[in-house]
């Protein structure tokens, strides 16, 4: 058994009697065991119910121009004449049927049919025009130099660290490490941390009280001849000595953050390898030739796990990058917006499986969008792009925000088809941290940049 | 105890690899000693099958300091290199280094391309592709491991992860030769002028693709299309200048506001696109052209003037360009004006100091580095072979681990690590067999390298490297103000997988037990290691571990961790040949697996 199993399977019960008459009654012997447990968990009410943000992250700046684009006539043609041979095939969008309409028709890149499906079932929501911003700007604010940008716009890893970080100086601490800082105690598990990541190191979960834990699709590896359990006495000798050399020289900075590094990799990899085991892999086929479906398969297998690895909170990391399409865009991008559709179309049907689609919320994000126009056969760097959030919870079927206008040289519009954020990164950032738990308070306190904008809430999640 | 031993082998899938007998590289008579071959001798990849000299002793100070140095300036310290350079000084063996002539990769993989019955000029047939990849990674391990121009080798490594291309991309799919070529290149400038390094990396055909100046053209109205920013954008971001001006010493120059003052803004980048222009494949008969094969990887780039923009310009300092330039006046003004920048001394010199040497050099070390990149003494800005002099010679870099000792030195990366050990005891490669039975001779295979290292010649996820000069790790280190770049990539899984990779290259890889052959379409393969050397003291526990202390920690081992491994090693009896190779892996593997090998100081 876990250690931690019968603190949840007590944290459990004190959810139902939370729900039940017979508290009201405050019998004595209910009043020892809530005493017992305040003594478990002496903070605020715990948290018993299960969430997951999933952060899928296209590197390197997704085109979303050509992902979510006008189909009506008037505004296809200012998007055709924009994007002339980059331009998607009006004819070969998939349509899609918001709930409201801001007057125009908007289909999907063709390569999308099963975020298409997914979006007219009410799974799924477009958030347009969405980028990194300090506080609201317009084309003369931007031209005039009259309001503070976020550091090196267009540049990839400045631009990757701030929409993770949401922060303009250094030191960074990732939005994720932030939510995962606050909600701490959320979780029984306290040494495995809130932050899972799938593709190694990332701002969004760096800079906090804990580092993430790294895996790869292939799952946990184990140390090859390392096991103090092991009947082997030679084996059970090195590991001893093994051990003991992770904790002798502690005299310099690096050797013993190694130590630390490998230790915890051990410790941890050890129990989710065994809570792996302990699950079956969900039936829902996943693309074995897509590191995306792979990466994300793993995922689900995490959160199938996770009662017993005692985690009421995780936040999972996902990145998938060649999405810096400067050059071969017309071949490159739709191969990518298939993975994208196949692989979140995958991971939401095994999220239904495990019956846990409206506790899993998976969304995108990029370093920035790209130029409307053309280099000739790809797109430059560029600011505003559109997202998508995937989810039971997410109040789908919806485009939020405000399409920009696609014409070369619009109010939306600095040069090029750079294109100006209508909606804030702290916004969409803020939205998804209340639904996964921060109260109003909390989410102010730790998106620094929200209060300049008209509001903290953008509607697409439900409860 | 040995039959456990491989009962645990067995258990996680190693046994078959154990069988006796049958290698191919085995049983070579060692033809004995014999003197370093003269540089006119042809260039091999062949490892090194002389007897070993005598080790000094972990605690000869001579000692220390070669294998001190060979750790910064090799890819891993060896007996015979340790035992040499302790006749020599330092600036001496530098200065034969960089007369050696260069291993060219691009020669071995057109031979070995034809070994395994392809037509290197042949790209037509897309299934061939990763057979040779998989033989264009063997020859870089082979070049780093047996190559006698190591300090070319180790510089060429460094600038890789400076001037980033990478095979991940599907943009250099099927472009072995050209990226060969791009490594050849990187390592035929590594002692040059770093000027006439920035522009070959410019123009080579591999850079062309992965950041998209191939077929760059000017601004055109009718199909509305304007110049590629991204190699300007990342010319300047990474190679050269970085996005914010810099004192001599590396740190951040600030306005009267103390904010850092920006290297460019958009419209910099913008010219700079516009510079960048014209650029074509060097075979190219047109510009319309999209037969580039073989051939076209390996050749710089040319310009089709029709193509190139050759407006006015202002590029950094407010520097101008004039309208009417061909694109060749226009590269070499625009490279110029770059390489004349206050900030690339600094800020290249800096990240070659952290490749090399330590994460964390003092404002000072790289401000005198700095200063012989402006100027060698001579006068000449960009002497790259003064530059990697001063580094290596630097009082911080030679006294950094007794100075600074709690924090001095760096992370290794996982491909230095294995290096290292590999080549300490004398790494040989193991014949990979194919479908048809046709064996290839003695290959190290480790293409698979990225799958448990994260790391792969060539193969970083992005232009970012595989991690970045900056990167801080949460914790002490950032709580400290230091840096960790290596760090970024040190991951659970990575750690984990890499510490099996040395248990296996400890136990299951002994040259007097051979490995089989290998599958030659399988992306990692067995190696075989000289453990001869240890085997014969390693009934004394106390100077096997002293051995494993100079070869593989630069006789830095702290008396504790020598008091362990000899511990450990006393429980096990030597009263067999089979218990003294016991003796030796457990030595190997606990010394290879542990922090104090982790960190080169």
């Amino acid at each position: 058994m876990h250690p931690n199993k019968s603190r949840r399977a007590l944290l459990s019960r004190r959810a139902f009697l939370k729900n039940s008459a017979l508290l009201t009654l405050g019998s004595s012997s209910f009043s020892s065991v809530l005493g017992g447990l305040q003594m478990v968990n002496a903070q605020s009410l715990p948290v018993t119910d299960y969430k997951a943000l999933v952060c899928v992250f296209l590197l390197g700046g997704n085109d979303a121009f050509n992902m979510l684009v006008p189909r009506s006539t008037s505004e296809y043609n200012t998007y055709a004449s924009t994007r002339l041979s980059l331009a998607v095939d009006q004819a070969a969008l998939l349509p899609i049927n918001p709930q409201t309409s801001d007057g125009a028709d908007y289909g999907l890149h063709p390569e999308m049919p099963e975020i298409q499906s997914l979006f007219e079932n009410g799974n799924l929501a477009f958030l347009a025009n969405v980028g990194a911003l300090l506080e609201p700007v317009s084309r003369s604010d931007f031209q005039n130099n009259s309001v503070p940008l976020p550091p090196q716009l267009f540049s990839h890893n400045d631009q990757q660290d701030f929409v993770m970080s949401l922060q303009a100086n250094k030191p960074l601490q990732g939005w994720a490490s932030r939510m995962a800082d606050l909600l701490v105690s959320a979780n029984p598990n306290q040494n495995l941390s809130m932050n899972i990541t799938m593709t190694g190191a990332n701002t969004w979960q760096a800079g906090g009280m804990s580092l993430p834990y790294s895996l790869t699709a292939e799952g946990v590896p184990l140390l090859f001849g390392i096991d103090e359990n092991d009947p082997d006495f030679l084996t059970q000798l090195r590991t001893q000595t093994f051990n003991q050399l992770l904790n002798i020289d502690n005299d310099h900075l690096f050797v013993t953050e190694y130590s630390r590094v490998q230790t915890r990799a051990r410790t941890l990899g050890a129990e989710i390898f065994t809570a792996l085991e302990q699950h079956p892999e969900p039936n829902t086929p996943f693309d074995a030739q897509s590191r995306l479906a792979a990466n994300l398969k793993m995922v689900a297998r995490m959160i199938a796990a996770r009662d017993t690895l005692g985690m009421n909170r995780q936040l999972f990391f996902v990145g998938i990058g060649d999405y810096d399409t400067h050059g071969d865009q017309l071949n490159r991008h739709p191969q990518l917006l298939r993975e994208l559709s196949q692989s979140l179309s995958a991971f939401y049907s095994a999220l239904q499986e495990l019956g846990v689609e409206n506790q899993v919320t998976t969304f995108t994000a990029s370093d920035f969008g790209r130029t409307l126009t053309s280099n000739g056969d790809g797109t430059d760097h560029g600011w505003g792009g559109h997202q998508l959030v995937m989810g039971g919870a997410v109040n789908g079927r919806e485009i939020y925000g405000t399409m920009p206008d696609l014409a070369i040289g619009s109010n939306d519009d600095i040069g090029e088809g750079r294109i100006i954020p209508t909606t804030a990164m702290d916004q969409y950032a803020a939205t998804l941290a209340r639904w996964y738990g921060l109260s109003s308070s909390e989410v102010g306190d730790i998106f620094v940049n929200l209060g300049n904008f008209d509001t903290d809430d953008l509607g697409f999640m439900g409860v | 105890m040995i039959a456990r031993l491989f009962l645990i082998l067995a258990l996680i899938g190693l046994i078959s690899a154990c069988g006796g007998g049958g290698g191919g590289g085995s049983g070579t008579p060692d033809p004995g000693p014999t003197d370093p071959p003269p540089a006119h001798i042809p260039i091999v990849l062949e490892p090194d099958t002389a007897p070993d000299p005598v080790l000094p002793a972990a605690d000869d100070a001579d000692a220390q300091e070669a294998a001190r140095f060979l750790t910064q300036a090799t890819f891993g310290p060896t007996t015979k290199e340790i035992v040499r350079l302790m006749d020599m000084t330092l600036e001496d063996w530098i200065d034969e280094q960089m007369t050696l002539p260069q291993t060219r990769q691009l020669t071995f993989l057109d031979d070995r391309i034809r070994e395994i019955g392809f037509d290197p000029f042949n790209e037509e047939d897309f299934d061939e592709f990763y057979p040779k990849e998989l033989q264009r990674s063997d020859v870089w391990w082979e070049t780093v491991l047996f190559g006698r121009d190591q300090l070319r080798q180790r510089v060429a490594f460094a600038l890789s992860e400076i001037f980033v291309i990478s095979t991940l991309s599907d943009t250099l799919f099927n472009d072995s030769r050209g990226v060969a070529n791009y490594h050849d290149m990187l390592a035929e400038h590594a002692f040059g002028n770093f000027r006439e390094l920035l522009e070959a990396v410019t123009l080579n055909p591999m850079m062309g693709e992965y950041l998209s100046m191939v077929r760059n053209e000017k601004a055109d109205a009718v199909r509305n299309i304007r110049p590629d920013e991204n190699y300007a954008r990342e010319l300047m971001q990474l190679f050269s200048i970085g996005l914010i001006e810099l004192n001599n010493d590396g740190t951040p120059r600030l306005d009267q506001e103390s904010n850092t003052i920006p290297t460019y803004d958009q419209e910099i980048i913008k010219a700079f696109a516009r510079v960048f222009t014209g650029w074509m494949y060097g075979d190219a008969p047109t510009w319309y052209w999209f037969d580039e094969g073989a051939a076209s990887e390996v050749l710089p780039m040319k310009a089709f003037a029709d193509f190139h923009d050759n407006g006015e310009k202002t590029l950094l300092n407010n520097q101008v360009l004039p309208a009417g330039q061909t694109p060749e006046q226009d590269l070499a003004g625009a490279l110029d004006n770059i390489f004349n920048h206050p900030n690339v001394g600094p800020f290249i010199g800096k990240q070659l100091i952290q490749r090399l040497v330590t994460s964390n050099p003092s404002s000072d070390y790289v401000a005198r580095v700095a200063s012989v990149f402006n100027d060698n003494g001579s006068g000449e800005r960009g002497d790259m072979a003064a530059v990697i002099r001063a580094i290596l010679l630097d009082t911080e870099a030679r006294h950094g681990h007794t100075e600074q000792s709690d924090t001095f030195g760096k992370l290794k990366e996982p491909l230095l690590k294995l290096t290292a050990l590999w080549r300490a005891f004398r790494i040989r490669g193991v014949p990979a067999e194919d479908e048809d039975g046709f064996v290839s001779p003695s290959r190290v295979r480790y293409f698979g390298s990225f799958r448990e290292t994260g790391q792969r010649p060539y193969g970083a996820p992005s232009v970012f490297n595989f991690f970045r000069p900056d990167f801080s790790q949460t914790g002490p280190i950032t709580s400290g103000g230091y840096v960790s770049p290596e760090f970024q990539n040190l991951t659970e899984n990575y750690i984990t997988a890499t510490t099996n990779r040395l248990f296996l290259s400890a136990y299951i890889s002994d040259l007097d037990n051979p490995p089989d052959n290998f599958d030659a379409l399988w992306d990692t393969g067995p190696i075989q290691l000289n453990f001869s050397e240890e085997k014969a003291i390693a009934a004394d526990a106390t100077a096997l571990v002293d051995r494993l202390n100079l070869l593989l920690l630069g006789g830095q081992m702290s008396a504790a961790m020598e008091n362990t491994l000899v511990a450990h090693l006393e429980n096990i009896p030597p009263d067999s040949a089979e218990l003294i190779a016991v003796r030796v892996y457990e030595a190997v593997y606990l010394t290879a697996s542990s922090p104090a090998f982790a960190v080169q100081r």
